[in-house]
């Protein structure tokens, strides 16, 4: 059964994407699409689906030169119990 | 170029070449890349030493940091599932592109506003110029 997860986007991400984008050019509608196909594969076979717990770092590298982190964290109450889940969209960017 | 003859074993398995493995700069563990093409007459198969790609860059490290700061201080969006993000990122797009025929819009006035002056001012000094065309918007 597949845990419901919120996907929460850093205005950091924000900057990035718009930044890579101009980078990027014409090519920035393949960077989109790339990006959300990442995003999905996460949602249906990652943490999301269930099958897998507790707090994960996923480097996906979208394309040439760019990388997005997705930052699987589950959030406890002090009883240990899951409150929340979310999935971060982070940038990152390679020197 | 070193070649050398590998026999394959059970379950497909089979032993790198000690010498190939050294000048791959490869260990156990380490991930290589294997790309089968073929064409009409025969088959390749290439053997690479893949990389894969990782954020430990400086610059990396602190870019995540920024975010996890914007995330625990709210500076963040959410979406409820992809299909929102993509809606998202859509709109964001759209409405990048409509500042972008604005802000074009807007320099095509400056520019039709410094020909018309320019042809009051050669018009008035007498001086022959060359002309620009004054309707620009078919050239964008």
């Amino acid at each position: 059964m597949a845990i419901p997860f919120d996907i929460r986007e850093s205005d950091e991400f924000e900057i990035s994407w718009k930044k890579f984008s101009y980078e990027l050019g014409p090519r920035s509608r393949e960077f989109d699409e790339k990006i959300l196909a990442a995003v999905r594969f996460l949602w249906d076979k990652g943490p999301g689906s269930g099958r897998h717990h507790g707090d994960a770092l996923y480097a996906v590298p979208v394309m040439e030169g760019y990388e997005l982190v997705y930052e699987w964290v589950t959030d406890r109450d002090q009883g240990g119990n899951a409150i929340v889940n979310h999935l971060d969209l982070l940038p990152i960017e390679r020197s | 170029m070193i070649r050398q003859l590998v026999r394959l074993r059970e379950r497909n398995q089979l032993t790198l070449p000690a010498e190939i493995a050294e000048k791959l700069s490869v260990e156990p563990g380490s991930l290589l890349e294997l790309v089968l093409s073929t064409d009409a007459d025969d088959v390749h198969v290439e053997l690479r030493h893949a990389q894969v790609v990782r954020a430990r860059t400086r610059q990396a490290k602190l870019s995540e940091q920024r975010a996890r700061k914007d995330i625990r201080e709210g500076r963040f969006s959410t979406f409820a599932n992809p299909d929102e993000l993509a809606l998202h990122m859509k709109q964001t797009r759209e409405q990048e592109a409509k500042e972008l025929q604005e802000q074009v819009e807007a320099l095509q006035q400056q520019v039709q506003g410094l020909v018309l002056n320019m042809r009051r001012m050669s018009a008035a000094a007498g001086i022959q110029v060359a002309d620009l065309p004054l309707d620009l918007s078919s050239k964008v």
